[in-house]
């Protein structure tokens, strides 16, 4: 029975003169989730988050499937990288089964996440750049993105969601095309981007925005886990893949970008120079690419009693999973620790204090998937 | 002027039929260069070249039911539309879009059509205000807050070019235009050219309605009719202050071998397509930030043009 | 080191020993097994031992299998690069713990959200009100072995 009572906003007591604002769920730029804003004036005083409008509670759903088809479920966390979800799922179960994936399916995973990498920090960046009313670097970055999802669509089939990463392997074997497909995409992305780099970077009103507003100092990191871009553009050299090698990740030369200064521009920055560590890494496997072995490894349809935690580093931070099963067909009970679950709550802590347009761009630069935050 | 023609000005031709020509041709003009400034095609289905797009958006736009929030003053919520709607056409009585081609010209053009404009922050505060409704209530605010401190340059950098040909008359600063005037009044076009952003609430001065902050400012609670009344203004603004800034600055309809008229929509489409290029390539900017630069930076420029322009008049 | 240090308090205050935890794909693990009502002073001690970073508070219930909730809470440590998950069990009916939120702030809105799944009360904890769920689904805690979703049609 829905009450109404969390729309309406209370009356004011003794905040006095204090505005409350509905910053969402229908804005244009809050996604589906509401920000309760106490506004003196033009000036945030005190945001409280209001998440759980998509909530699908994966969790329970999970619970219904068996090992193999419980990627469908999985990479509905996000759908814009769905990749590296599907890869900690895999992970995950091959854990728990105690079986070794070959060594060119780990490099195949690797690419695969590393596109979904690419293309979610694509379209963070033009949002990042939409949050300030201009839609040109949200097209330019669709059109670079459109060729990563002509490689997705030839090896799995669909744009996004791919359901291409299974527990044991791949689901499908990729082909020569695939692979010119992916290296056109590739070398469109190197010839564009350096001048689109600079068109980012340099921008002089987005400098004026982004610079020194919505500051996450160090310690905040800490106290409250935050992850990801977020972390290290505080200068928390935190990323799954040097720290905690997966999937063959150790093979891989590629910088962690670390900033230290803590403010939006530096998750921005942070965001879009990781794109070009992605691309070195997709170059590095595509170089190395093991032929021998098979793509997939036989996985058992009960796995044994027994539990298993995995992380690997998404585009959005470190996701982890924690998996039990009861040594039947599917898990028994699956826990999802997101990163945006983590990160929006610096968002309550670090907008006092700023002016109601700095809102917008704060949220952007958060880097918040709704689908992973509510799950 | 017989009553036919006067007639025949006001209501077709540069009038009110004319007007709404206007709207429709800068509205699908806007999304055509954007679109090809972000490479995509824009509105390519309807019509040639996609031309009725528009037309049919505002058809659509027609057809919704017109919501008024419960709160709201009725009568005032559907009359400020039109109120904002005619004060943007008077406005535009005052422009020559040839050296006999306009419906009203007096010997104080440039301060009436100033004077007019200067009601629009009002009736925009007042759309938001009658809205009883939080993001329009805070739209209205920035209105104020912004065209308050971006007429002033405005007006300082208008009444420049009326100090400079010594009239305020447009048709008579039009044939007075030359070259030593256009660069003369260089500093004062550049200043226009801002203020003229700003006052319309152009990217990257959209403030009062920024998307991402308050969803559409005073415009949010409105639909249907009022919705396309108010648009309408917004669009007409553009017009009227685009025509303005050709009239003062760029010899209006003066020009060689081509008619008077064609250059003066040469002119204004030069100018068009440098508020799109900004639209398209530059973020919108914090209203403290631009309160900084009018007050810190266009305001005392336009003084200093004044007083530099009354030197050289005095040579 | 913290973590040598960390063991050996553990072993002295509450007389727990820390067992290997390979289930943990990530990197090493060790696993406390506590009573509840030391929950608290637990934190404190990982606090102070340099597992400054809280990631995750998972819990299981186990009632089909004839026990009780299950909660574990892992943390990390980001000098050493250790892990460490603090083990305890609950009673079903009636689940109560002390909330750890203002020793690790980052575990308010995970505590918010397993109280809105399972059920469980995390005393202390400031705002224990809805986050992610549905009205229709407050008080049904969800994530429960007993509660069967209702399908949409038949």
């Amino acid at each position: 029975m829905y009450k109404g009572a969390q729309i309406i906003t209370e009356p004011v007591g003794k905040e006095g003169d204090l505005m409350i604002l509905n910053w969402g769920v229908q804005h244009p730029a809050s996604g589906p989730m509401r920000i309760k804003v106490w506004l003196d004036g033009e000036t945030i005083v005190k945001v409280e988050n209001d998440p759980g409008y998509v909530t699908r509670n994966l969790e329970k759903l999970l619970e219904y499937r068996t090992w193999e088809s419980a990627i469908v479920n999985v990479e509905r966390i996000c759908f814009i990288d769905d990749l590296g979800t599907l890869l900690n799922w895999a992970l995950a179960v091959e854990k728990l089964a105690e079986i070794e994936v070959p060594k060119k399916v780990q490099y195949f995973r690797v690419i695969l996440a590393e596109v979904g990498r690419i293309v979610s920090h694509l379209i963070g960046i033009g949002s990042m750049f939409g949050a300030l009313g201009v839609a040109t670097p949200m097209m330019w970055v669709l059109a670079i993105r459109e060729y990563y999802l002509d490689f997705l669509e030839h090896y799995s089939g669909y744009r996004i969601s791919t359901a291409s990463i299974v527990p044991g392997g791949l689901k499908a074997e990729p082909t020569k095309e695939d692979f010119e497909l992916l290296k056109k995409a590739i070398e469109e992305t190197k010839k564009r981007w350096p001048e689109y780099k600079e068109v980012f970077k340099d921008n002089p009103t987005l400098v004026e925005r982004y610079k020194g507003v919505g500051v996450i100092p160090k310690d905040l990191v800490f106290e409250l886990g935050l992850r990801g871009p977020v972390a290290r553009a505080s200068g928390v050299d935190y990323d799954v893949r040097t720290r905690y090698p997966y999937s063959s990740y150790e093979d891989f030369d590629f910088n962690v970008i670390v900033k230290e200064e803590g403010d939006a521009y530096a998750r921005f920055l942070v965001v879009l120079e990781e794109i070009e560590e992605s691309v070195k890494i997709i170059e590095q496997a595509l170089e190395g690419m093991p032929t021998e072995g098979k793509w997939k490894v036989r996985v058992p349809k009960k796995i044994k009693a027994g539990e298993a935690y995995s992380a690997v580093e998404w585009s959005r931070g470190s996701m982890d999973y924690h998996v039990i099963s009861d040594g039947g067909t599917g898990p028994y009970r699956v826990k999802i620790s997101a990163p945006s679950f983590m990160n929006i709550w610096a968002l309550e802590r670090i907008a006092p204090g700023h002016k109601l347009a700095d809102l917008a761009t704060i949220f952007a630069s958060l880097y918040i998937c709704h689908g992973d935050l509510d799950r | 002027m017989d009553w036919g023609e006067i007639l025949f000005r006001t209501l077709v031709f540069p009038g009110v039929s004319f007007l709404l020509l206007v709207i429709f041709a800068t509205f699908y003009l806007e999304r055509k260069l954007v679109a090809d400034m972000h490479g995509r095609t824009g509105p390519y289905y309807v019509g040639p070249y996609g031309i009725l797009q528009t037309v049919a958006d505002i058809f659509k736009i027609l057809q919704k039911e017109v919501i008024i929030h419960r709160e709201a003053d009725k009568v005032l919520f559907l009359v400020v539309p039109a109120f904002a709607f005619l004060m943007v056409s008077l406005v535009a009585a005052f422009i020559p879009y040839d050296k006999d081609l306009w419906i009203v010209s007096t010997p104080y053009d440039l301060i009436i059509s100033l004077a007019l404009l200067t009601s629009l922050p009002a009736i925009f505060l007042f759309a938001g205000w009658v809205s009883k409704s939080k993001y329009p209530f805070i739209g209205g605010i920035r209105v104020i807050n912004q065209l308050i401190s971006g007429e002033i340059p405005l007006w300082l950098a208008g009444l420049s070019v009326a100090l400079w040909y010594g009239t305020f008359n447009y048709v008579e600063i039009v044939e007075k235009f030359d070259i030593i005037g256009f660069l003369v009044n260089l500093i004062g076009f550049a200043i226009f050219l801002v203020a003229i952003l700003i006052v319309a609430d152009r990217p990257p001065f959209d403030i009062p309605e920024a998307e991402q902050e308050i969803v559409y400012g005073f415009l949010t609670e409105y639909t249907g009719l009022g919705y396309l009344l108010l648009a309408g203004a917004k669009f007409l603004e553009v017009f009227v202050l685009a025509a303005m800034t050709v009239t003062l600055f760029l010899g209006g309809f003066k020009g060689p071998f081509l008619p008077g008229w064609a250059w003066f929509f040469i002119k204004l489409f030069f100018v068009y397509y440098l508020a799109f290029a900004i639209r398209a390539s530059t973020p919108r900017i914090r209203l403290d930030q631009l309160i900084k630069l009018t007050w810190k930076v266009l305001v005392p420029l336009a003084l200093l043009n004044i007083v530099l322009i009354i030197l050289l008049k005095g040579f | 080191m913290g973590f040598e240090r960390l063991k050996k308090l553990m072993k002295t205050y509450f007389g727990v020993e820390a067992q290997e935890y390979p289930q943990n794909a990530v990197t090493k693990t060790y696993l406390f097994q506590i009573q509840p009502v030391h929950i608290r002073e637990v934190a404190k001690l990982l606090k102070e031992n340099g597992f400054n970073f809280f990631h995750t508070l998972s819990p299981v219930d186990y009632s089909p299998k004839g026990r009780g909730l299950e909660l574990n809470y892992f943390f990390e440590s980001i000098e050493e690069k250790i892990w460490v998950v603090i083990r305890t069990e609950l009673p079903l009916d009636n689940p109560e713990i002390d909330s750890i939120h203002d020793i690790y702030p980052a575990a308010e809105a995970c505590e918010r959200e397993e109280w809105e799944k399972f059920g469980i009360n995390f005393k202390g904890h400031p705002r224990l009100k809805p986050l992610l769920l549905d009205d229709t689904l407050q008080g049904k805690w969800v994530q429960r072995k007993a509660y069967v979703p209702e399908p949409h049609r038949d």
